[in-house]
C-alpha cells in the first residue's frame, strides 16, 4: 500500500487547452466591463509615471529659477496626478470586481445551459462530487483570466507604449531602451523562470493533491486504522508527502529567489542605462537639462506596470487549460437524438393513463472503444393504460437502464417504445417527460425547503395539495420536523434518512399527475409495512393511471395487475 | 501563533530572512542615494560619462549585492516554512492517532484534514510571505526616514505625519473591511452552494421538464448578490483608496515642498532629487503588506486551527497504561465488563455516558439499542480505547483494560463500523489491514468465509485489483463483506459490530448479518443495531437512553415487560431511533 505512487487524478485529462480567442469568446458581452477595467488600470499606471515625470520635472525646474510663478503648471500637474491615480485606482478595484462578478455569472449560466442537453449523463461519474468541485474551480479558473491575465496585460501593454513614446519623443534610443528593458523583467524573466520550474511546480501540484487524497482518506478512515494497529501507514504517509513537497517548493523558492534578484538587478541597471543614454544626447543638445531627471525616474516608475505578468502567466496557463476542460464536457454528443420535427403528443384525458408498449428493446453502453455487451437485449413489455404492474429483477439486470431510457436520458437504437401508439423517440423530450414521471436512483433533493423540493413538480401547487401528496406517499414524518414543509432538508436531501428521502421523492412524483408513474426501486429503503402503504398512498393517488413498480423485492407484486420479471436485458411477462 | 513558530521554525533561518531584508533594504536606499549623485553631477555639470563611471560600477556592485540579498530572503524562509510544515505535519498526525482517533468524524473531518492540509500550507505561507512583509513594514519605514532626516530634517515631518496616518488609516478601516470581507465571502460561497446543487440536480429539472427555470434562477440569484456584495466592496476598496492616497499624496507634497526650498535656495538640487525618490520607498512596504495580508489572517486562522489540534487530549487519555499485555486470551472469548463508567466528550457540557454498568459474558453476543445521542457509539470507543473512562473502569475478565497497552489490546479486538474505509490498495491489502504479513492462502480463507470470494474473483484483477481513490469501487454490502473478512482473518476473541448495516437496504442487510453471523460464532459480541430485526438476532439486548442502561435482557423477556424496548421494536418502520 503505497499512497504516494499513484499520479494525481487531476494531472491526467485528455482535453486540449483553448486559444486566447476562445477565453475572450467566453466573456461575451461582459468583456467590455474588463475592457473598461483594464482602460482604468493604465488610467491608474500611467498617473503613476505622470505623477513622478511631474515631480522631476518641478525640482529641476527648480533649481534654475527664482520665482514659484513659472512652475505654476508644474505644481499643478504633480497635484491632479496624485489625485487621479487614487482615484483611478479606486474606479479600476470597483468595475473590475463588478466585472468579475457578472462575467462568473455569464460563465456559470453558459455551463449550465451547455450541460442541460447533455446532463445527466455528462455530469455523471463515479464520484460526482469531486467531479462538480472540479467544474467549479475550472470555471473560477476561467474567470481568473479577466481580472487576472487580460487587465494586467492589456494596462502594462499600454503603460509600455505610453513609456516608449514619452522618452522616445526625446530620443528613440531611450524609448527602444526602456521597451526593452520592460519586455526583459516583465515577459523574459518570468517566462524562462516559469520554464525551468516547470517540472518542480508540477511536482509541487501533484504532491498536493496526493496529500489532499491521502488526508481525506486517512482521517475518514482514521478510527479503523488504529483499531487495524496501522497507524504508521498515516503519519509515514503524511511525513513522505510532507518532505516531497518541501523539496519541491525549494527547488521553486530558488528558481523564484533568484528571478527576483535578477529582477531587481535588471531594475536598477535600466534606470542607470537611461541616465548614460541621456549623456551623449545631451551634449548633443538634444534635450533640455530639466528634462534628465524625468527619463531614469519615469524608467523605475514604469516596472510597475509588467510586475503582475509573471502571475498573469501562470493564470493564462490555468485558464487555457480550464476552458479546454469545460469545452469537452459541454461539446460532448448528447446521449439523446431530438426528434425533428416532434410529433404531437397522444390524446389523454385528465386523470387517465397511457398504455405503454415497450418491443424488442436492445441497449448498450458505448465503452472506450465500442460498445459494452448489451444490458437489454430484446427487451418486451406490454402495459394497459391504467395498469399496475410490478417489474422485479435482480440488480444488474437493467432495470435501471430501462427507466433512464424511459427519462429521454439514454437514446435506444433498436426497438420501440410507444406510449399510446406514439413512439418515445418521436416526442419532444419535454413532451415526452411530461408523460413519464419517475423516481429514479440518481433524483436529486434540492438543498432547500420540503415545500421548494415539491413545487418542482407543479409550481402551482398550494399548500393543502402538497399536504395530500406528503400524505400519499406516507410522508407523516414531514409534521415531526422542525420547520415542516419550511424545514430545509440539506444538500441532497442529507438531513432526512433513506426511507424519508425516498418517500419525499415519491411525494414529488405525484405531484407530477403524468399518465405514467415509474418507481425505480423508490421503497428500496423501506420496511414492508412502510412500503406497502406508501403503494395504497400512490395506487389511490393516482386512480386510472398507469403505474409501474420496479423492485428487487416480491412483496409488491402482491396487488400488481400484472407481474414481469427483468432478467440479463429481458423481460417475461408472468400473468397474475 | 507565536508558540506555533518558537518551537517548530528554525530561528536561523528566519534570522537569515531578517538579515537578507536589511541587506536588501540599506542597498536600496545606497543604490537611490548614488543615483540622485549621478543624475545631480550630470544636471548640473553637464558632465559625460567619465564622471559618473565609478559610481556607476559602484551602483552595479550594490545592485548585485541587493539581488543576492533578495534571493536569500526566498530561500531561507522556504527553509523555515519546510521545516515548520514537516514539523507540524508529523506532529498532528501522532496527536491524531494518540487521540480519540473518531474526532475527526462526521462533521470534524473537513476540519482535521483542512489542518492538516491548507491549514500547515497557511502557516507556511505566513513564514515565506506575511512575515517577510510584516518586517519590512518595521524596518524600511525607518530607514527611509532615517535617510531623509540626515538629508533634510523638515521633510521627513511629513513622512512622520504621513506615516502613522496610514497605519492609523488602516487600522480603522481594516477593522470594518475585516468583517465586511467575511460577509462577502459568506455570500460567495453561499452562491456556489447554490450553483453545485443545480448542477447536482440537473437530471432532476429535466426529468419534471423545469431546467430552462434553472439557467434563469442562476442569473436572477446572481445578480441579486452581486447588487449586495458591490454595497460591501464600495466600502472594502476604500483600503486601497487610502493606501494609494498616502503614498501620491506625500509624493506630490514633498515634490512642491522641495521645489519651493529649491527656488528659495535653502536646498541642493541633488538633496532634493535623492528626497523625492525616496518618499515612495517608504509606502511600498505598506502596499505589500496589503497584498499578503491574506497570508496572515489565513496563518492566523489556521495556527488557532492547528493549536486546538495538538492542545493535549484530556489526561486520562488511553495511554494511560502503555505497559506490556496481561491480558491474553483466555479462550477464544472474553466476558467484558463497564462498571460505574461515565465519559464527557472534551468541550460538551453533558456526559455521553453517566454511571453505566453492562456485562457481556464470554461468547455472547448482546445488541446495544438506542436513540441516537445515547451513548452506543461511546461504549464502542471505550472498548477500541478510542477514549478512556472519565470514573469507573472497563474489565476483560477481572483486568482493569486501561492497565494493557493499548495497541496490544486492540489486537484481540474486531472492529466493523458503519461505512468501513477502501484505503488505496489492493482487495487483498485492504483485506489484510490488520494482519500485513498474512499469507495469500489466509486471506483467501478469509474472504471466501466473508462470502466475498465471488465478488473479488470477478474484479478484473481479482485480489490484486486496486481499491480507493481512482480505483475499484465496491457496493455497500460488499463493502461489509470485506470488513468481515479483516475481522475472520485477525481471528480475534471480541468483535464489535457498529452500526454495520444502518447503510444497507434490507435484502443487502440480510445477507451480510448472514456472513456476520458466522463470525459471532464462538466470540464474545457487541452488536450496537439500527434495526429491530438485526437486534432480534442477539442473544440478548440493552437499551441504552442518556448514559444509562435502561432494560437488558432477551428479546422475550423485554417484550413481556412492554417498557422502552417494546415500545422502540413495535415503532412504524422497523428503525430503531
Amino acid at each position: 500500500m503505497n499512497p504516494t505512487t499513484q499520479p494525481a487524478s487531476a494531472e491526467s485529462d485528455r482535453s486540449t487547452p483553448v486559444r486566447i480567442g476562445r477565453l475572450l469568446g467566453l466573456l461575451g458581452a461582459q468583456r467590455w466591463w474588463v475592457v473598461a477595467t483594464a482602460l482604468l488600470a493604465f488610467a491608474t499606471l500611467g498617473s503613476g509615471v505622470g505623477l513622478i515625470a511631474m515631480a522631476a520635472y518641478l525640482i529641476s525646474r527648480s533649481a534654475f529659477i527664482d520665482s514659484t510663478a513659472t512652475i505654476a503648471l508644474a505644481i499643478t500637474g504633480v497635484r491632479f496626478f496624485a489625485v487621479s491615480r487614487a482615484t483611478f485606482r479606486y474606479l479600476e478595484r470597483y468595475v473590475g470586481h463588478l466585472g468579475t462578478f457578472r462575467v462568473l455569472t455569464r460563465l456559470r449560466v453558459w455551463f449550465f445551459r451547455g450541460m442541460e442537453p447533455l446532463a445527466p449523463a455528462g455530469l455523471r461519474s463515479e464520484r460526482q462530487g469531486d467531479l462538480l468541485a472540479r467544474i467549479l474551480g475550472d470555471i473560477d479558473s476561467v474567470q481568473d483570466f479577466s481580472l487576472r491575465v487580460f487587465v494586467p496585460a492589456v494596462a502594462a501593454v499600454l503603460t509600455t507604449a505610453l513609456v516608449a513614446v514619452l522618452l522616445g519623443s526625446f530620443s528613440p534610443v531611450l524609448g527602444i531602451a526602456a521597451v526593452l528593458f520592460l519586455a526583459l523583467v516583465g515577459f523574459v524573466l518570468p517566462w524562462v523562470s516559469r520554464k525551468v520550474g516547470e517540472a518542480a511546480s508540477h511536482e509541487a501540484a501533484a504532491t498536493s493533491a496526493l496529500l489532499d487524497a491521502e488526508a481525506v482518506e486517512s482521517i475518514g478512515g482514521l478510527a479503523e486504522l488504529v483499531a487495524w494497529g496501522r497507524e504508521e501507514r498515516f503519519t509515514d504517509a503524511m511525513r513522505d508527502l510532507s518532505e516531497r513537497r518541501c523539496r519541491a517548493d525549494t527547488r521553486l523558492a530558488t528558481i523564484s529567489g533568484v528571478a527576483t534578484g535578477l529582477g531587481a538587478l535588471l531594475m536598477g541597471l535600466a534606470a542607470m542605462t537611461l541616465l548614460g543614454l541621456v549623456v551623449p544626447i545631451l551634449d548633443g543638445g538634444g534635450i533640455e537639462p530639466e528634462y534628465i531627471a524625468v527619463m531614469p525616474l519615469v524608467m523605475i516608475a514604469a516596472f510597475e506596470a509588467v510586475q503582475p505578468l509573471s502571475a498573469a502567466m501562470e493564470h493564462l496557463d490555468r485558464a487555457r487549460r480550464a476552458a479546454g476542460r469545460l469545452d469537452a464536457l459541454v461539446g460532448a454528443e448528447p446521449a439523446v437524438g431530438v426528434p425533428d420535427p416532434p410529433v404531437e403528443p397522444p390524446a389523454v384525458a385528465p386523470g387517465a393513463g397511457l398504455d405503454l408498449e415497450i418491443s424488442d428493446l436492445w441497449f448498450s453502453y458505448a465503452s472506450g472503444d465500442g460498445l459494452d455487451p448489451p444490458v437489454l437485449s430484446g427487451a418486451s413489455l406490454q402495459v394497459p393504460a391504467g395498469a399496475f404492474v410490478a417489474l422485479l429483477g435482480p440488480s444488474g439486470a437493467g432495470k435501471s437502464t430501462l427507466v433512464e431510457i424511459l427519462q429521454r436520458f439514454l437514446d435506444y437504437r433498436q426497438g420501440s417504445i410507444r406510449l399510446g401508439g406514439v413512439e418515445l423517440s418521436e416526442l419532444a423530450h419535454p413532451t415526452a417527460r411530461s408523460l413519464v414521471a419517475t423516481v429514479a436512483q440518481h433524483d436529486h433533493l434540492f438543498d432547500t425547503s420540503v415545500r421548494d423540493n415539491l413545487l418542482l413538480a407543479d409550481p402551482e401547487a398550494d399548500d393543502a395539495r402538497i399536504q395530500l401528496a406528503l400524505d400519499a406517499a406516507a410522508c407523516d414524518f414531514v409534521g415531526r420536523i422542525p420547520g415542516g414543509l419550511d424545514a430545509r432538508i440539506g444538500e441532497d436531501g442529507s438531513r432526512l434518512s433513506g426511507g424519508e428521502r425516498q418517500r419525499l421523492m415519491v411525494a414529488r412524483a405525484l405531484l407530477a399527475e403524468a399518465p405514467i408513474l415509474v418507481l425505480d426501486e423508490a421503497t428500496a429503503h423501506l420496511d414492508p409495512d412502510t412500503e406497502a402503504k406508501v403503494l395504497r398512498g400512490v395506487r389511490s393517488w393516482h386512480g386510472a393511471r398507469t403505474l409501474i413498480v420496479i423492485s428487487h423485492r416480491t412483496t409488491v407484486a402482491s396487488e400488481a395487475d400484472l407481474v414481469a420479471s427483468i432478467d440479463a436485458g429481458r423481460i417475461e411477462t408472468i400473468e397474475h | 501563533m507565536g508558540l506555533l513558530l518558537s518551537h517548530r521554525a528554525p530561528r536561523r533561518w528566519l534570522l537569515v530572512g531578517a538579515g537578507g531584508t536589511l541587506v536588501a533594504s540599506l542597498a536600496q536606499i545606497a543604490w537611490i542615494l548614488l543615483l540622485a549623485s549621478i543624475i545631480d553631477t550630470v544636471f548640473t555639470d553637464g558632465a559625460d560619462i567619465a564622471a559618473i563611471s565609478t559610481r556607476m560600477i559602484v551602483m552595479s556592485g550594490i545592485l548585485v549585492l541587493r539581488g543576492l540579498a533578495l534571493w536569500s530572503v526566498e530561500a531561507a524562509t522556504q527553509r523555515a516554512s519546510n521545516r515548520l510544515r514537516v514539523e507540524l505535519r508529523g506532529e498532528l498526525a501522532t496527536q491524531l492517532v494518540r487521540g480519540d482517533p473518531r474526532r475527526g468524524t462526521g462533521d470534524g473531518i473537513g476540519e482535521v484534514t483542512g489542518a492538516l492540509t491548507e491549514g500547515v500550507e497557511a502557516m507556511g505561507g505566513f513564514v515565506t510571505k506575511y512575515l517577510p512583509a510584516m518586517f519590512s513594514v518595521v524596518l524600511v519605514p525607518l530607514l527611509v526616514a532615517a535617510a531623509v532626516t540626515v538629508l533634510d530634517p523638515p521633510t521627513v515631518a511629513i513622512l512622520l505625519f504621513a506615516g502613522p496616518m496610514l497605519v492609523l488609516l488602516l487600522a480603522v478601516i481594516g477593522r470594518r473591511t475585516a468583517e465586511l470581507t467575511r460577509r462577502r465571502f459568506d455570500e460567495l460561497g453561499w452562491l456556489r452552494g447554490f450553483y453545485l446543487d443545480l448542477l447536482a440536480g440537473l437530471g432532476t429539472l429535466k426529468a419534471f421538464g423545469r431546467s430552462a427555470d434553472g439557467a434563469e434562477m442562476i442569473e436572477t440569484t446572481s445578480r441579486r448578490f452581486g447588487d449586495t456584495t458591490m454595497e460591501v466592496l464600495r466600502t472594502a476598496f476604500q483600503t486601497s483608496l487610502v493606501m494609494e492616497w498616502a503614498a501620491t499624496a506625500a509624493t506630490a507634497l514633498v515634490a512642491v515642498e522641495v521645489s519651493f526650498r529649491l527656488i528659495e535656495g535653502h536646498l541642493s538640487f541633488g538633496t532634493a532629487l535623492a528626497v523625492l525618490v525616496l518618499t515612495p520607498e517608504f509606502f511600498v512596504p505598506f502596499r505589500r503588506l496589503a497584498i499578503e495580508y491574506h497570508s496572515g489572517q489565513s496563518g492566523d486562522a489556521a495556527a488557532a486551527a492547528i493549536g486546538e489540534l495538538l492542545r493535549p487530549s484530556d489526561p486520562a487519555g488511553p495511554h494511560r497504561g502503555g505497559g506490556p499485555a496481561r491480558i491474553t486470551p483466555t479462550g477464544r472469548s472474553f466476558t467484558l465488563a463497564l462498571e460505574g463508567v461515565s465519559y464527557t466528550y472534551p468541550g460538551s457540557d453533558a456526559a455521553a455516558l453517566d454511571n453505566l454498568d453492562l456485562v457481556v459474558e464470554t461468547g455472547e453476543t448482546l445488541a446495544l439499542v438506542g436513540p441516537s445521542g445515547a451513548g452506543k457509539s461511546t461504549i464502542a470507543s471505550l472498548l477500541l480505547r478510542f477514549i478512556d473512562p472519565k470514573t469507573g473502569r472497563v474489565t476483560v475478565d477481572g483486568e482493569d483494560l486501561c492497565a494493557v497497552d493499548p495497541a496490544v489490546w486492540r489486537r484481540q479486538v474486531a472492529w466493523i463500523p458503519q461505512r468501513p474505509t477502501l484505503f488505496a490498495g489492493t482487495v487483498a491489502e485492504n483485506i489484510s489491514l490488520g494482519e500485513p504479513d498474512a499469507t495469500r492462502s489466509r486471506i483467501e480463507t478469509a474472504a471466501e468465509r466473508a462470502g466475498v470470494s465471488d465478488v473479488i474473483t470477478a474484479l478484473p484483477s481479482g485480489f490484486d485489483t486496486e481499491l480507493g481513490e481512482g480505483g475499484q469501487t465496491l457496493s455497500g454490502g460488499e463493502r461489509q463483506r470485506l470488513a468481515i473478512a479483516r475481522a475472520f482473518l485477525r481471528d480475534a476473541p471480541l468483535v464489535l459490530l457498529d452500526e454495520f448495516t444502518a447503510h444497507l437496504d434490507p435484502r443487502t442487510e440480510e445477507s451480510v448479518l448472514e456472513a456476520a453471523g458466522k463470525l459471532l460464532e464462538g466470540r464474545t459480541a457487541l452488536l450496537i443495531a439500527h434495526r429491530v430485526a438485526t437486534a432480534r438476532s442477539a442473544d440478548r439486548i440493552a437499551v441504552i437512553h442518556e448514559g444509562h442502561v435502561v432494560e437488558t435482557g432477551t428479546d422475550a423477556d423485554l417484550m413481556n415487560a412492554r417498557g422502552r424496548w417494546y415500545d422502540m421494536s413495535t415503532a412504524a418502520d422497523g428503525v430503531l431511533r
